[in-house]
């Protein structure tokens, strides 16, 4: 009855396998893998069941019923599968998120694809909307891009940057090829008209791609502030990032554990793998070297005492130098210092993986966030002004321990150390070494602290203190075999004995000669330290950092030059984070535009409805008022309208003799009508009376009336563009 | 020399009584003649409706069909249905006879020309054998012409490509000039000569096959496909009536000059509109513009459709002509006048699609304000 040209099974698979990539980029990053699997399966069955559809009568907005109602039930499926407690506990929570989401993605897509799959078949208008879906599932992939994004999508970025080629080259070529692709289409379209139409088309597709966007928005960047450890809600860090954090001074924090911030663990043994990994890049403003020789950059310290070692202070009056929480806006820590002792020196850090604090040199005073200069190297990056110690140690000698606006709390809180009378002992021993006038300076005690533990300790990273009641002293007075965690407990502890308010700061160490002639220093795992440090009056908290001269391990060595300068000149260009967007506001004014746009637009809509209504009216009942010439003609539209609304329409090409036929069991006198209306268009020599024509198109009506069925004589009547099919 | 089979029918009487001398008289020998057709052959109606129109167009069609397909059964039934001129019943009902040669010429034994004949081709008939021969008479010291059996109404040429291409030229020029020549002398055929020549589309070894120009003479050619389980069921249950003549013995019969005048009839009264002659050369232009056709449709053949269309029309009892009547017969009329490019050889199919976009703006026109 209908014919139809057969589409070749190449086009068909082809356009198959489009529609499946195009879901498999849609939920790849929304679904679990099941999720992504199920939403190929349902377009495939989508692409099947559309082409079945469409050879059926059903009508195309039946189809779509069925294809939301499908959808519907994918989503309500998948609701009611997270909700229930029962499959929960039979499947247990991931099995019936995975259930869930192969129940969503994959009768979202089944249903939708049928449906504009339909249609497709259908009307070959109606392909249109598949080339927008397929255009909007790319678009949303590379738009990212936009605004210099050159890290997204990271799975083209990173296969980019892998090969050392620039990932915006990749995306040109794309462009390019895609440009090309639809040239040569273009170009193969043999029909003038038809070239208007796709380009019309193509400029109709672009800004709804873009449109899409704005409503549906790219992948967010993610917010660095959300991978933070210090709210506690980040994913747990992968096993090899979390070896790491247990190494040398542990506590500095890559780990998202709170535990390792406020307290410091004895470890046994050290895993050796991932020393070299770069964990964060400082760009040093000015030149500076340090009278100690080594850049401390302090993350945490620990001061408070629990009965076998020291741990993060609980007290809010001590160690209030730290710096606790990341910047959000320019942030003063601490006052400017004051005095000639130490100077301002501004520092950059980019951090190169996750930390629970910012840290930074000395004595930080400002804080400022600055925009991540590569979101794909760098978790966050940030201005720290520190006022570094500008004198040598000797110079310092003389100078009284403490603050005198410390309470006595406080006091006691620095001067806390094991009860066991060795430590008194040793550090008598200790400092009785040194020339008489000097016994009683705490600088000189604590020079002689730190030559003592660095001529008497052996540095190792496998040492076996960790099982004591108190490793210090099992390390002390033990083998004196230990690594800086060690050693920083035994100097703070010895300190304590001579009553020096002491404490072990962590964070990350490096030396001098590891920066080189330039600007950057590159830090690693490997450079995470701990030290121990004594509160000199108007000097604050300073470095007596003992440096074992027997060690069993080899020593780290100096980070790579190159990779040390490109990774500074990266961190040199970033700039101050801009004041954060008020996205949600942004939305939100989105959304009332929107509103407005339909408000006012409904007044129109409503005009269009109404004039097509009275065009349908008027088209009805124009053979009641029409000249004897015109009324074959008329009284033939008014059937064929009447028809149009039962859901009967002729075909292109087809004859109306031939349509009459198909129309028969329906209407059997639309046959005679036929023959009037062609007659009197066509020549024939006698036209019936007037009566007559009437009471045929009358009788098609009461055909129809009797035969079709309600709902589809009443969906007709409802749709204000029945007799725009009627030809 | 061969003698062709021939059969000669006997004279019957009965006739439509209407007169002929306008649409409604066309329509009823149109009625007439398809009824007794219906009557003799079944599951055949639309190549009975293809061969009324031809015979009504005054053109000619060629059967492509197998043994025993009924196409005798058909041709005979139809000069069965046609009453000879000379019979008394038409003489007595026409005041004007036939025109009739000069007696000088003419063959006093074949006064009358029988309303049917067959020839059936073989590889060694000769041209005379179609058309006649001149025979010389001792005693009047003449030749006299005897005419062949194309001097007949309604004549069947079976196995047309069996035969030389000279005896195919000889029959050809008769279906197209209504004359044939022997001895330098003309002798006109009957206004009413129509001729079904058949060939079988398999058996071909040994065989002339008609070229493209000689298929131009046609007015259809007509692939007879087998007829339905029960078609084939009511020919078995009703063989012997209409073997017998009994299915159509009551139905009456049309003269010659009765067909003859339905044609004038049909010429003159059934309308052809503008657009419907733009929708048949728009149609004829797509298919010369088709990749899948090397030689078009020819002007000609757009000439000998007109009166098939109108022939068309009046049978189905309109004195105009449709897309309808264009949809049906085009495929007919220039299916076998196509040459199609080697690998396409359904030449239905491309005259269907190229006539859907002509068809359309027709159906659309009808649809304009006027």
């Amino acid at each position: 009855m209908r014919e139809r040209k057969a589409e070749s099974s190449l086009v068909s698979v082809l356009r198959a396998a489009v529609m499946t990539v195009t879901a498999a980029a849609l939920t790849f990053d929304l679904a679990l893998p099941a999720g992504v699997v199920a939403a190929i399966l349902g377009t495939l069955v989508g692409v099947v069941a559309g082409h079945l559809l469409a050879r059926t009568a059903l009508r195309l907005a039946v189809l779509w019923l069925l294809g939301i109602a499908v959808m519907a039930a994918g989503l309500g499926a998948a609701g009611w599968v997270t909700g229930s407690d029962g499959i929960a506990a039979s499947l247990g929570p991931l099995g019936a998120l995975a259930l869930a989401d192969a129940l969503r993605f994959g009768l979202l897509f089944a249903g939708g694809v049928a449906a504009v799959r339909a249609s497709g078949a259908r009307h070959q208008e109606a392909r249109l909307v598949e080339v927008a879906a397929v255009t909007f599932a790319l678009v949303r992939i590379l738009a990212v891009h936009r605004e210099g994004a050159i890290n997204r999508p990271l799975f083209l970025a990173d296969w980019a940057f892998s090969r050392g080629i620039d990932p915006v080259m990749v995306l040109l070529w794309i462009g390019g090829v895609g440009a090309l692709t639809l040239v040569v289409l273009l170009l193969h379209e043999r029909r003038g008209g038809r070239v208007l139409v796709h380009l019309l088309a193509l400029g109709l597709l672009a800004p709804r791609g873009l449109a899409a966007l704005r409503w549906g928005g790219p992948p967010q960047k993610p917010a660095a502030a959300d991978t933070l450890g210090l709210r506690g809600k980040g994913p747990p860090p992968p096993p090899s990032r979390q070896k790491r954090t247990t190494g040398d001074g542990g506590g500095q924090g890559q780990s998202q554990d709170r535990r390792d911030a406020e307290e410091m663990p004895f470890r046994d043994d050290f895993e050796d793998q991932g020393k070299e990994v770069p964990v964060a890049v400082v760009v040093f403003k000015d030149d500076y070297s340090p009278p100690t020789g080594l850049y401390y950059f302090r993350q945490t310290a620990f001061s408070q005492f629990n009965g076998h070692r020291l741990v993060a202070a609980t007290r809010p009056d001590a160690d209030r130098d730290l710096v606790r929480l990341f910047p959000a806006q320019e942030t003063e820590v601490a006052p400017p210092w004051q005095g000639r002792e130490r100077r301002e020196l501004a520092t950059v850090v980019a951090l190169m993986s996750d930390h629970t604090r910012p840290f930074a040199l000395d004595y930080p005073s400002r804080l400022t966030p600055l925009e991540n200069p590569d979101p794909a190297r760098f978790r966050r990056a940030y201005e720290a002004t520190s006022f570094v110690l500008a004198e040598e140690l000797r110079g310092l000698v003389g100078r009284k321990v403490g603050l005198k606006a410390w309470a006595n709390e406080v006091w006691a809180h620095y001067q806390q150390y094991p009860e066991d009378s060795r430590y008194e002992q040793l550090a008598g021993e200790i400092v009785a070494g040194l020339p008489e006038k000097y016994r009683r300076d705490p600088v000189a005690q604590a020079l002689a602290i730190k030559v003592w533990l660095d001529q008497n300790g052996i540095y190792s990273r496998r040492s076996q203190h960790a099982g004591a009641d108190d490793p210090t002293a099992d390390f002390l007075f033990g083998d004196k075999t230990g690594y800086c965690v060690h050693f920083a407990h035994a100097a703070a502890f010895l300190l304590r004995a001579r009553g020096l308010p002491a404490r072990v700061a962590a964070g990350y160490a490096a030396t001098e000669a590891a920066r080189g002639n330039g600007s950057s220093l590159l830090l690693r795992a490997g450079d995470a330290h701990a030290w121990p440090e004594l509160y000199l009056d108007g000097v604050g908290w300073v470095p007596f950092d003992p440096a074992p001269e027997r060690s069993l391990d080899q020593s780290n060595r100096p980070p790579d030059p190159g990779l040390q300068r490109m990774l500074g000149e990266m961190v040199k260009k970033s700039k101050p984070t801009p004041p954060p967007p008020g996205v949600p506001e942004a939305a939100r004014a989105g959304l009332r535009s929107l509103a407005t746009a339909l408000r006012a637009s409904l007044p129109f809509l409503l005009t269009l409805l109404l004039l097509l209504y009275a065009v349908k009216a008027y088209r009805r009942f124009a053979p009641a008022f029409a000249p004897a010439a015109a009324l074959p003609r008329l009284c033939y539209r008014a059937a064929l309208d009447v028809l149009a609304e039962a859901g009967l329409r002729r075909d292109f090409g087809e004859t109306r003799e031939a349509f009459a036929r198909r129309a028969a069991p329906l209407a059997p006198t639309l046959g005679a009508l036929t023959v009037v209306h062609s007659g009197a268009a066509l020549g024939a020599r006698a036209t019936p009376a007037a009566p007559r024509t009437l009471a045929l198109q009358q009788a098609v009506g009461a055909e129809v009336t009797a035969r079709a069925p309600w709902w589809r004589r009443l969906f007709g009547l409802l749709n204000p563009l029945s007799f725009m099919g009627s030809k | 020399m061969t003698e062709p089979p021939i059969e000669t029918l006997p004279a019957p009487a009965g006739a439509l009584q209407q007169p002929v001398d306008g649409p409604a008289g066309a329509m009823a020998v149109c009625r007439c003649l398809y009824d007794r057709l219906h009557a003799a052959v079944r599951g055949r109606d639309e190549v009975i409706e293809l061969i009324l129109v031809a015979m009504l167009a005054d053109g000619h069609v060629l059967l492509e069909d197998y043994p025993g397909s009924g196409k005798t059964t058909l041709a005979k039934a139809l000069g069965e249905a046609i009453i000879v001129a000379s019979d008394r019943s038409e003489r007595g009902g026409r005041p004007q006879a036939p025109p009739r040669p000069p007696p000088e010429r003419d063959d006093k034994l074949d006064d009358e020309i029988p309303s049917f004949r067959r020839i059936q081709f073989t590889p060694d008939l000769l041209p005379s054998d179609v058309t006649g021969v001149s025979v010389f008479d001792a005693p009047s010291g003449k030749f006299h012409f005897r005419r062949g059996p194309v001097f007949a109404y309604v004549v069947l040429a079976d196995e047309i490509n069996r035969t030389s291409p000279k005896v195919q030229a000889a029959l050809l020029e008769a279906m197209a000039e209504k004359q044939v020549t022997v001895d330098n002398v003309t002798y006109k055929l009957d206004d009413l000569f129509f001729v079904m020549a058949t060939q079988n589309p398999l058996d071909l070894a040994g065989t002339y096959p008609l070229p493209v120009a000689q298929l131009d003479r046609f007015v259809f050619k007509i692939r007879m496909e087998h007829i339905a389980r029960d078609a084939e069921l009511e020919v078995l249950a009703t063989y012997r009536e209409r073997r017998d003549g009994l299915a159509h013995a009551g139905m009456p019969r049309v003269t010659r000059t009765q067909v003859v005048e339905a044609r004038r009839v049909i010429e003159n009264a059934c309308q052809v509109a503008p657009v419907v002659r733009e929708c048949l050369v728009d149609l004829a232009r797509t298919l010369r513009a088709d990749r899948r056709v090397l030689q078009g449709a020819s002007t000609r053949s757009l000439v000998l459709a007109l009166p098939a269309l109108q022939a068309r029309a009046m049978m189905h009892g309109r004195d105009f002509v449709t897309g309808e009547d264009v949809e049906v017969l085009a495929p007919r009329i220039f299916g076998h006048r196509l040459e199609l490019a080697p690998g396409v050889d359904d030449a239905t199919t491309v005259v269907r699609e190229c006539s859907r976009e002509p068809l359309e703006r027709l159906a659309r026109f009808t649809m304009q304000r006027r």
